[in-house]
């Protein structure tokens, strides 16, 4: 296996996924939800998209039309739940090295949330894989250097969305595969024959960089490929968000 | 294979077998991008540049990204004028990443490796190899693979720009440019495109060769390497490519007097640059390539005092046998040279303290300290000479 | 390190392949192996199923990880790493200098995927009752995000251990790092395992 960590072989898993279409958002029970200013102002990180087609090897294949309606379809959603809200909707910028580690950082920070408060242990039924030190609490942080983009875009909140979505070919739908799983130790990303969409919406207090709620997508209802259908994956996305 | 490149074949050929969409006019890949073309987001070629637009992107906010401006600003004058009236279509981006590597993507982002800069010896070099890449994008290779690929579903690994999304660099770049899909007859295309561009400018056409002939040099000297160069792997065997290169040069050399080597001009552009460079390369742990690799600069600068002491940190971190003498030797050179680095007497001390040489690595210790009384590693120096029965 | 994240986080919520974590109690000392041991400070939790050694994590691997990697022996790498073959590692050698161990840790890291590895400030410190030696790494992961470490490593009876702190420079690091030093003062070793002079 070479250096190239994205290097990926996927397989195809016959397994039907257990409680599809479940979303369950967890709050920092320590946060309060209250805006600094009577303008409420959020700062929304671009959304890191990505739809891709499932062919019938089994092979990954990014889509850059599905994607980009998939981002019109997102972007378009988010805002109009603000509006509903009442929040002023801010872009991110990216402009400096800081905001840029601080972007990255979410990256990883989202992806444990993941791992420790939404994944199950092999062999178990669904449960989590909880760090001990934690349990079932949203307890993350990106630190008070989020201040930062606090002061830069006055802005009390900061709103990340990442999805990842594939949907089968037709020549995929015809095969009726078997499964064989390998460690993700080895890189290797297994896709179930359905596909798979997996997302999570998180939300940051700006003024404590804390993760004060944070909600996964698993498989929802929508085909984010198509604008019509596809409304209701970002209202389950932001079900329950509290502001 | 370039994984991003036979992702997004891949992805052509699905789209063009599924919903017909437009291509291209007929004639138009017959020619080089015009300035300011873009192409349809919802053309093959644009869903390409539109992977490629996300890449670049994430290559403006990374950490490797090399800001020097007089480094950007004379590699990007070889660039441009290589590239004549297509220059305003390029970007240049100089990526601090120890890989020997240079390409260019259908949307005109141009990627230089310092790993490469390293290795180029001289303009003429240098500019052979973005030559090469530049024919790339005027002949618009990339687009052509992509639109008359074909999907090979049996093989599974690939990459998915899924992750580029969370990916910077410089791993997005390996994975992007390390290994062209580009066939060998575009490669052979390359070759001679760039040939006649250096040769166009006045360049030594026999610098390319030079260049190959060592890249294959400090490739064999690990044949168990689990990645080959970046630069070498899908290109036409190294003996063809010499040869053919050798052969036009010796046309062209009757010629023209072209003789364009520009070694001072490259050495002040690289030599801020090259002793951080060098310690990156050796950071790999590759060491059987880092000595051979400089060897050929030392070849090239036998009264570099640098080079020397970085000869001796090869040798020594590499550490086969008699490696500890060679080491030794090159750092006793470095220090005979004008201009020696204080660190080679630390070297000196650390070869000789290997060795069992005490008295040796005393004397070195000492002197490197008095050299270099603010050394940052004093700590660690002070602690060899306590050692070998001295004192700071 | 190696692993894609991305899919190893999606193939850990999909399909129910995760690791798991236990606690690690910060009330009595914890024995390692190869006869060290230390005291947590705080709760850490501990999982086996990355790579070799035992590592501990706070907020999840990729956020903070703290590798005890003991009793590596002559001839072997200081870890092993999915997807490396072992002639493709730095194999640890009696006659390395701290210098030597330092290159072999950054050179560890980056055949481990992450990239602009530089080691920096060795100097030597104790290793429990033995002579050991403390240097710190910055890092770049292939997302680009920077990252700082520390370790502290000894050469005893022949074998070598490197105890090795990394985490995001953007606040984590520093959030930890009091923590770490306080464990590597802890470390205990086994009155006779005898440390190697380097060099000798």
């Amino acid at each position: 296996m070479d250096k190239i960590v994205f290097r990926i072989l996927l397989l195809v898993v016959a397994v039907s996924l257990a409680g599809c279409a479940t979303t369950t958002a967890k709050k920092n029970t320590m946060a309060t939800f209250q805006w600094t200013s009577p303008t409420k102002r959020i700062v929304l990180v671009q959304p890191d998209i990505e739809l891709s087609e499932l062919d019938a090897g089994g092979v990954l294949e990014p889509r850059a039309d599905w994607t980009e309606t998939a981002r019109g379809v997102i972007n378009k959603g988010l805002r109009l739940h603000f509006t509903k809200s009442g929040a002023v909707v801010v872009d991110a910028q990216g402009s400096t090295a800081h905001e840029v580690q601080l972007i990255k950082l979410h990256g990883v920070v989202g992806q444990e949330i993941l791992t420790h408060l939404y994944a199950a242990p092999q062999g178990t039924a669904a449960g989590n894989a909880p760090l001990p030190n934690k349990g079932t609490a949203l307890d993350w942080t990106l630190g008070p250097g989020t201040n930062e983009m606090r002061d830069r875009y006055g802005a009390d909140y900061a709103l990340f969305v990442f999805v990842r979505d594939s949907y089968s070919s037709a020549a995929r739908k015809a095969l009726d595969v078997l499964t064989v799983i390998a460690g993700a130790a080895l890189g290797v990303g297994i896709i179930p024959a359905s596909g798979l969409q997996i997302g999570f919406a998180s939300l940051v207090d700006l003024r404590t960089g804390n993760v004060v709620w944070y909600n996964r997508l698993l498989n929802g209802s929508g085909d984010l490929r198509d604008e019509k259908t596809s409304t209701g994956t970002v209202d389950e996305l932001l079900k329950d968000l509290p502001i | 294979m370039n994984l991003v490149w036979r992702a997004t074949a891949a992805l052509a050929t699905a789209l063009i077998a599924c919903t017909a969409i437009p291509v291209h006019a007929a004639g138009q890949l017959d020619v080089p991008p015009p300035v300011g073309y873009r192409p349809a987001l919802n053309t093959a070629e644009g869903g390409l540049w539109a992977i490629m637009d996300k890449v670049e992107d994430q290559i403006k906010v990374s950490p490797a990204l090399v800001t020097d401006e007089a480094l950007n600003t004379y590699v990007h004058k070889v660039v441009c004028e290589l590239a004549g009236e297509q220059c305003s279509s390029l970007r240049l981006y100089i990526v601090d990443d120890p890989d020997s590597n240079a390409m260019t993507a259908p949307n005109g982002m141009v990627i230089v490796w310092t790993g490469l800069l390293l290795r180029t010896q001289n303009e003429a070099e240098l500019a052979f190899v973005l030559g090469h890449e530049i024919t790339h994008y005027l002949k618009r290779h990339s687009v052509l693979n992509f639109e008359h690929a074909t999907n090979a579903a049996g093989t599974v690994a690939f990459l998915s720009t899924a992750t580029l999304g969370l990916a910077a660099l410089p791993a997005a770049l390996i994975a992007i440019g390390g290994i062209a899909s580009y066939s060998r007859d575009q490669e052979r295309e390359a070759d001679e495109g760039g040939f006649k561009l250096v040769v166009g400018k006045g360049y030594d056409p026999r610098q390319g060769a030079t260049f190959m002939a060592n890249t294959a040099e400090e490739e064999d000297a690990n044949p168990k390497r689990r990645k080959p160069s970046a630069y070498l792997s899908s290109h036409p065997a190294t003996k063809e490519r010499l040869a053919t290169l050798t052969k036009r040069a010796g046309e062209i050399e009757a010629q023209t007097r072209n003789n364009l080597v520009a070694t001072d001009e490259y050495r002040a552009a690289i030599s801020p640059h090259r002793a951080a460079w060098l310690e990156e390369d050796f950071n790999r742990g590759d060491y059987l390539q880092s000595v051979a690799m400089v060897k050929q600069l030392v070849k090239a600068e036998p009264g570099s005092a640098e080079l020397q002491y970085f000869l001796g940190e090869a040798y020594r971190r590499r550490n086969a046998k008699g490696d500890l003498e060679s080491a030794t030797a090159a750092y006793q050179a470095a220090i005979a040279a004008m201009d020696a680095p204080n660190a080679a007497y630390r070297g000196l001390g650390l070869a000789a303290l290997k060795s069992g040489q005490k008295d040796v690595a005393r004397g070195a210790f000492q002197k490197y300290l008095s050299l270099e009384p603010d050394a940052k590693d004093r700590a660690i120096v002070e602690y060899y000479l306590t050692t070998v029965g001295g004192t700071p | 390190m190696r692993w894609n994240t991305f899919f190893a986080a999606m193939l850990c919520v999909a399909l129910s392949a995760c690791a798991t974590y236990t606690a690690v109690d910060p009330n009595k000392p914890v024995t390692i192996g190869d006869g060290v041991t230390v005291d947590a400070q705080v709760a850490w939790a501990t999982t086996s199923s990355y790579q070799t050694g035992t590592v501990w994590t706070i907020d999840g691997l990729r956020l903070n990880s703290l590798r005890f990697l003991t009793g590596i022996t002559p001839g072997n790498p200081m870890m092993t790493i999915p997807g490396l073959a072992r002639k493709d590692m730095i194999p640890y050698s009696e006659s390395m200098l701290p210098n030597d161990v330092m290159d072999l840790v950054t050179g560890t890291l980056a055949k481990g995927g992450f990239q602009q590895v530089r080691g920096d400030n060795l100097k030597p410190a104790p290793f429990g009752s033995v002579p050991g030696f403390r240097f710190d790494v910055s890092l770049t992961t292939e997302d680009g995000l920077l990252m700082k470490g520390t370790s502290l490593i000894a050469q005893r009876g022949g074998k070598l251990d490197v105890i090795l702190f990394l985490a995001p420079a953007e606040y984590y690091y520093d959030r930890s790092l009091p923590t770490v030093e306080r464990i590597f003062a802890s470390v205990r070793v086994p009155a006779t395992a005898a440390a190697k002079a380097p060099g000798a």
